[in-house]
């Protein structure tokens, strides 16, 4: 009879004492598989929260610039490109640039490969008094926003593009587009027919109200401006759209648009330019924010999580091993006739350690794996992953249900190796005189 | 050649000043077909005097050789093969382990052997035992005499050379007592040598040699 075999039918004749230790191996291995999966599976989680926040969070913005992009459309436009040896207070005084620029310089700027402006409208205007009306008015003759090819084909996907809907639309010749201050005071619309310089003019459109100069401006065709003013082929600034929301980004645009055009001078509304960059900048902060706070949240709970294993794990460890002590222990002394007569019948003490061992081996080679793959699904399921995962995949891999057994192997084996060597060590003719 | 030889065994139990002494210069010769019975009163050191012989027990004096092999003069481990390959023992209590069969019992002592050759040699054990219709039961199932022939079958496993019978026939009726008696006899005469110690007088009716014990020492 082989001593495996031995080993066998003693577990099946002592069956509480057996099941009793595979459960407390299946226990501790289940806790140290069940911490691991448990911690690989919250990091997995986090990294989800964390992208999936992220994600939310470039929407929210994309969809942010898109409204400010639309918001600023409508509100007008927020730079205007002048000669540069245009004098601000003059500006301020008159309201028009009295220094002009060649026509053609929008047409230069967009070639240029301008990237900071957007919505390039090229104007010639000049106040004068309206003498069909009597009323002082600006008078201004744009010829529509010059495209901008480059930034045309960087249009970003799902948002409206850089140029997509003019801010001014091109005014047909014979036509006019009334401020709308004018349009109340005369109470003009659509159609209707106006008397500019002796020149018959169809009212196109009337435009909102800007509470600016705008308001008392009448828009005709460029070229109908240049002659009546006597400034052929020439303009006096060059509206734009800011495009880059940056607060220090006038400096960009400066740089842009001198390098490309150098005897200009750029100008900002910059309330509004300021206004926008910082509003997406406290949104963006905000999202950020988000993001940390959850990110220090998932932190804390994973802290809160390592802890509770630091702890738990080397009890269940512990307890496992002193569990299988005092059952070797138990066993030892409940087989002590046994080992007697297996003495008298010429067992080595190799041999009655190995019956002791190879108990504690077989709880261990049955009870580790149990524990192991209990242990991860559970630790897996409570750190929020998937059952089908990777985690699970990974917890599972069987060069870590082998590292497993090997290390649960070693404990029994060291847990019971005392109460073995005491068994191995009994004096039979002791034992065999207490029999007789 | 003498198979068991002890020459002047001494053994003393407790602290020198109060010791008690189970055997007193015990000397003591079993050629090999020798079937010798000792008898005396409970604790006279008959046990002691067995377990001396079985090498499970070292004297303070004294000499125990087995097949010219001086018992105590080996290590435990080198006893411990010896007394699997040369001695069997046989008690009162038989003492069977429990979980194994009665083919497993009696086969337990052929660890290193081959398997089948081994569960063969036990078969051959209980059918001159009568026992071939129990091989597979547990002990517990086993009547008092039953248990008591599986332990004897399992002392001759081995095919030893002497064998240590313990009061073998306390527990039995007369007729499985005349059985194991018997066993013990044919043992002798086929070469072996018994040693059996008893305090039953009609125990020791089919030995060749009675001896007498009292207070550790043969008279």
């Amino acid at each position: 009879m082989q001593l495996w075999q031995m080993v066998l039918k003693e577990l099946f004749h002592r069956k509480l004492n057996f099941a009793s230790g595979l459960i407390s191996v299946a226990i501790a291995v289940g806790c140290v598989a069940g911490a691991l999966a448990l911690l690989a599976a919250h990091d997995e989680r986090t990294e989800a929260v964390i992208t999936q926040k992220e994600a939310e969070t470039r929407a929210a913005m994309r969809q942010m610039e898109d409204d400010y992009r639309r918001i600023m459309r409508d509100m007008g436009y927020n730079v205007l490109i002048l000669h540069e040896d245009q004098d601000f207070a003059a500006l301020q005084r008159a309201g028009v640039p009295d220094t002009f620029l060649p026509d053609d310089y929008a047409e230069r700027l967009a070639a240029g490969g301008i990237s900071t402006l957007n919505h390039l409208l090229p104007v010639l205007q000049l106040k004068t008094h309206w003498d069909e009306r009597d009323m002082e008015i600006i008078v201004a003759g744009v010829r529509g926003q010059v495209p901008i090819e480059h930034r045309r084909r960087a249009r970003p996907e799902g948002g409206i593009g850089p140029d997509g809907t003019p801010i001014m639309t091109p005014v047909p010749q014979g036509t006019v587009d009334v401020g709308h201050a004018i349009a109340e005071r005369f109470r003009f619309s659509e159609g209707d027919e106006l008397l500019l310089n002796g020149a018959a003019l169809t009212v196109n459109k009337v435009l909102p109200r800007r509470g600016a100069n705008e308001d008392i401006t009448l828009w005709v065709h460029l070229d109908q401006a240049q002659e009546w003013f006597e400034q052929e082929g020439k303009i006096n600034g060059i509206f734009a759209l800011e495009c880059v929301c940056h607060a220090d980004s006038l400096g960009q645009i400066v740089e842009e648009v001198t390098r490309i055009l150098p005897d200009t001078q750029v100008f900002e509304f910059s309330t509004l330019v300021q206004g926008r960059a910082l509003a997406r900048a406290r949104a963006a902060e905000a999202h950020r924010e988000a993001i940390e706070a959850e990110r220090q949240n998932r932190a804390a709970l994973r802290r809160e999580r390592e802890q509770t294993t630091l702890v738990l794990v080397p009890l269940a460890v512990l307890g496992a091993a002193v569990w299988v002590f005092l059952l070797t222990v138990a066993n030892v002394r409940e087989r002590r006739y046994e080992i007697g007569i297996l003495r008298a019948l010429g067992f080595s003490a190799i041999k009655i350690i190995g019956l002791f061992q190879l108990r504690v081996i077989l709880m261990a080679v049955i009870g580790a794996p149990a524990g192991y793959v209990l242990g991860a699904v559970v630790g897996a399921s409570l750190g929020g992953a998937a059952l089908s995962g990777s985690v699970l995949g990974a917890a599972l891999h069987p060069l870590l249900i082998v590292a497993a057994i090997l290390a649960a192997t070693a404990l029994v084996c060291v847990a019971a190796w005392m109460p073995a060597l005491r068994a191995a060590g009994q004096d039979p003719a002791e034992i065999l005189k207490e029999m007789t | 050649m003498d198979i068991l030889c002890l020459k002047k065994i001494t053994k003393r139990f407790g602290k020198e000043d109060q010791s008690l002494v189970a055997l007193d210069e015990v000397s003591l010769q079993l050629p090999s077909g020798a079937f010798t019975a000792i008898r005396g009163p409970s604790g006279c050191g008959k046990t002691t005097l067995l377990l001396t012989a079985g090498s499970l027990l070292r004297p303070d004096d004294g000499s125990a050789v087995v097949l010219d092999q001086s018992l105590y003069a080996m290590s435990i481990e080198q006893r411990a093969a010896f007394r699997a390959a040369t001695i069997g023992f046989v008690f009162q209590q038989f003492h069977l382990i429990p979980y194994l069969s009665v083919l497993e019992n009696v086969t337990a002592p052929l660890l290193k052997d081959n398997r089948k050759a081994g569960r063969a040699r036990g078969q051959a054990m209980l059918e001159r035992f009568n026992l071939a219709d129990h091989i597979n039961k547990l002990p517990g199932t086993l009547s008092t005499g039953e248990r008591q022939r599986v332990a004897l079958a399992r002392a001759m496993i081995n095919s030893p050379k002497l064998l240590l019978a313990d009061e073998p026939t306390g527990n039995l009726d007369v007729e499985n007592a005349a059985t194991v008696l018997t066993a013990l006899a044919d043992f002798a005469r086929e070469g072996g040598a018994v040693l059996l110690v008893t305090h039953d007088a009609k125990a020791t009716e089919r030995a060749d040699t009675v001896m007498e014990m009292n207070r550790g020492a043969l008279l």
